[in-house]
């Protein structure tokens, strides 16, 4: 039930956050629907929803949310993935494609993966060069290259 | 005859070498991805869609298409392998494709359902082809009531079919179309929702948040999932004996016919489909009891049903420009790229990529007919690949995706985002598919109700005068409103019953 309260809660603050920002926009002038009217609407109607479903979950009163076996390995995993796309982001101007295509995949084979230094390293240089070779050289597709400005 | 001579002329265009190269990878990648569990032909077209930028329109869509109905045809070799649907639309597979292969008629079951396929999909591409030139006709009559009372029939639908409850899939409906008034106002050109953000003042694209919604959580969901047991006897005698094929041949029809009305209708999907084939399939059969245990009928109708309702899905779509689902809303997103306007006038004005487009399905079907039997020892050492050297290249191809659609790390931040929402909605049993429709059409359906309203001076009863509007509007409000008088969906219960075989 926790959890149901929560997303709701969720949706409610959105939809009253973007309900205010419609109405500012505008509803309408002049028999003419104004650019705030049709996300008013879906915002209002998003409230409606969340009131609805957040009522129906206190009435059931059912017991907290189990806490699922092998959820905090899980979320781990999750959390090394996403940090690791977002470092990848960030550093991609400075580092490089290349670069920064071997760190990722050798981060995740390391770390999430559990792999030996020999297999992590020797796959992320594979797959840094083929999607080298793939993107920059076949595809032209102009990824930064950073560091390695000077060598590729 | 006018339709027959169009249909060879796309069959034509779509022969010349650059489509039929598209073409051949487009099916060849759709059977990879149908194969292996964790990405599904929306994630697969969510990665390629910066591809659109580069490469020629027709052949590009031709690609698109195969990844669809490839994705069927690989689906089935996991079924009936290792007992994982590669693909939802080939779960019901799984029961009798599994225990066949465990009688040592893997190879039978292979090819039935190959056989099965290429029927369904061949016959639906006839019925697609007479079918959407004249609903299409029919769309030209519509204006912006009747084109915004289709849009929201459609999304309704889809909201109304969901799997889990009704509201959850109307917030993520209603999520999606906010999503799509995120930047410049269509009418009056008005930042909205930009926070002063640059990226934002583009809106928020339809690439990153598909990447993220079907690429990157597709990953995280995954991580912790381990490869069943691979069926290791060699496989042999793929063509399917004389008795198997007496055995088949109505379930085929049958099938057929199914799986071409199901997936022509809104809201209804090829995974519906297959269940319906089934549940008839076991209904009518003198040896019930043999399903679930090996009937080869039980992998002929689903399999035959799921590649025609991948066919005739496309019906909404090209002929009056309503995607359906998520698959049918990523091509729209890819046709808009094009600058191709799906809609009534989509036939009349791109003949050659709508007959270019069927004539390569019909290639297509071919292609994988012949392809895929002799590739099935490859698919079975593709399936052994372990996930921990598959998902840093999805990742990866997410990431460079997000990245040369945009030339800016702000698109490959958007990709995390939704990577991370779509990871919650499936963790708290939210669709994202019609949260992906509410986006594609989201500015559709606004500017339909605002010109509406512009031309009737503001009154909403033009959504109920004018007949077409009318039908459709009140099709939509039965649908929304119906469970709160029935307190049940008007036919959901045949469906889940379908879905439990």
């Amino acid at each position: 039930m926790k959890r149901e309260i929560i997303i709701c809660s969720f949706w409610l603050l959105l939809s009253c956050s973007l309900s205010i920002e419609s109405y500012r926009l505008g509803l309408s002038t002049a028999n003419r629907p104004g650019p705030g009217l049709f996300p008013f609407i879906a915002a209002i109607a998003i409230g409606l929803i969340a009131v609805f479903r957040l009522v129906s979950s206190l009435r059931k009163s059912s017991p907290d949310d189990n806490f699922e076996p092998g959820i905090a390995s899980e979320t781990r995993l999750v959390l090394y993935v996403i940090a690791g796309m977002t470092a990848y982001a960030f550093l991609l101007d400075l580092l490089g494609f290349l670069f920064c295509t071997f760190l990722l995949v050798a981060f995740y084979l390391r770390v999430i993966a559990a792999r030996r230094w020999p297999a992590t390293l020797s796959f992320a240089a594979a797959v840094a060069l083929a999607s080298h070779f793939f993107f920059d050289v076949l595809l032209k597709a102009e990824m930064p290259r950073g560091l390695l400005s000077w060598l590729i | 005859m006018d339709t027959l001579h169009s249909l060879a002329l796309g069959i034509l265009t779509a022969a010349s070498p650059l489509n039929l190269l598209y073409g051949f990878a487009g099916v060849l990648l759709g059977t990879l991805i149908g194969v292996l569990p964790g990405l599904g032909p929306a994630g697969a077209i969510a990665l390629l869609l910066p591809l659109a930028l580069h490469a020629p329109p027709l052949a590009y869509l031709i690609m698109l298409f195969g990844i669809t109905y490839g994705a069927q045809y690989g689906g089935s070799t996991t079924s009936i392998l290792v007992n994982i649907p590669g693909e939802a639309s080939s779960v019901i597979t799984c029961l009798d494709g599994y225990a066949m292969a465990r009688q040592g008629r893997a190879g039978p079951a292979l090819g039935i359902a190959a056989f099965g396929s290429f029927i369904g999909g061949t016959v639906a591409l006839v019925g697609v082809a007479f079918l959407a030139p004249a609903l299409a006709e029919l769309g030209l009559r519509f204006g912006p009531p009747e084109y915004a009372a289709l849009l929201l029939f459609g999304l309704t639908a889809l909201v109304y079919l969901a799997h889990g409850p009704m509201d959850k899939a109307l917030l993520m409906a209603l999520f999606g179309s906010l999503l799509a008034s995120v930047g410049l106002d269509p009418v009056t050109g008005q930042p909205r929702f930009t926070f002063d953000i640059l990226v934002l003042r583009d809106g928020v694209g339809l690439t990153p948040v598909v990447i993220g919604l079907f690429g990157v959580s597709e990953v995280l969901v995954n991580l912790h999932a381990h490869a069943g047991e691979i069926f290791q006897k060699k496989i042999k005698g793929l063509l399917p004996t004389l008795q198997d094929w007496k055995d088949s041949a109505m379930p085929i029809t049958r099938g057929t016919v199914l799986g071409f009305l199901v997936g022509a209708i809104p809201g209804l999907n090829v995974v519906i489909a297959t269940f319906a084939a089934y549940a008839v399939e076991k209904k009518i059969s003198k040896h019930p009891e043999k399903f679930g245990r090996g009937a080869i009928e039980g992998v002929a109708a689903p399999e035959t049903a799921n590649n025609a309702a991948s066919c005739s899905g496309w019906i909404p779509l090209l002929s009056l420009g309503l995607p359906t689902g998520s698959v049918t809303s990523l091509i729209f997103g890819a046709l808009m790229i094009h600058g191709l306007a799906p809609g009534p006038l989509f036939i009349k004005n791109s003949p050659d990529i709508f007959w270019g487009l069927l004539g390569s399905m019909a290639i297509g079907n071919a292609m994988l007919l012949i392809l895929n039997l002799p590739l099935i020892g490859l698919w079975i050492r593709v399936l052994q690949v372990p996930y921990y050297f598959l998902f840093p290249l999805i990742i990866l191809f997410s990431i460079i995706g997000a990245y040369t659609a945009a030339g800016n790390t702000g698109d490959v931040v958007i990709v995390i985002i939704f990577g991370v929402a779509g990871y919650l909605m499936k963790k708290f049993a939210y669709e994202p598919a019609p949260m992906v429709l509410g986006l594609v059409i989201g500015p559709l359906l606004e500017t339909a109700i605002r010109r509406s309203l512009i031309m009737s001076k503001g009154h909403v009863t033009i959504f109920f005068q004018r007949p077409i509007a009318a039908f459709f509007m009140g099709a939509a409000l039965l649908m929304l409103l119906s469970p709160l008088l029935t307190r049940r969906r008007l036919g959901h219960d045949i469906i889940e019953k379908l879905e439990e075989p």
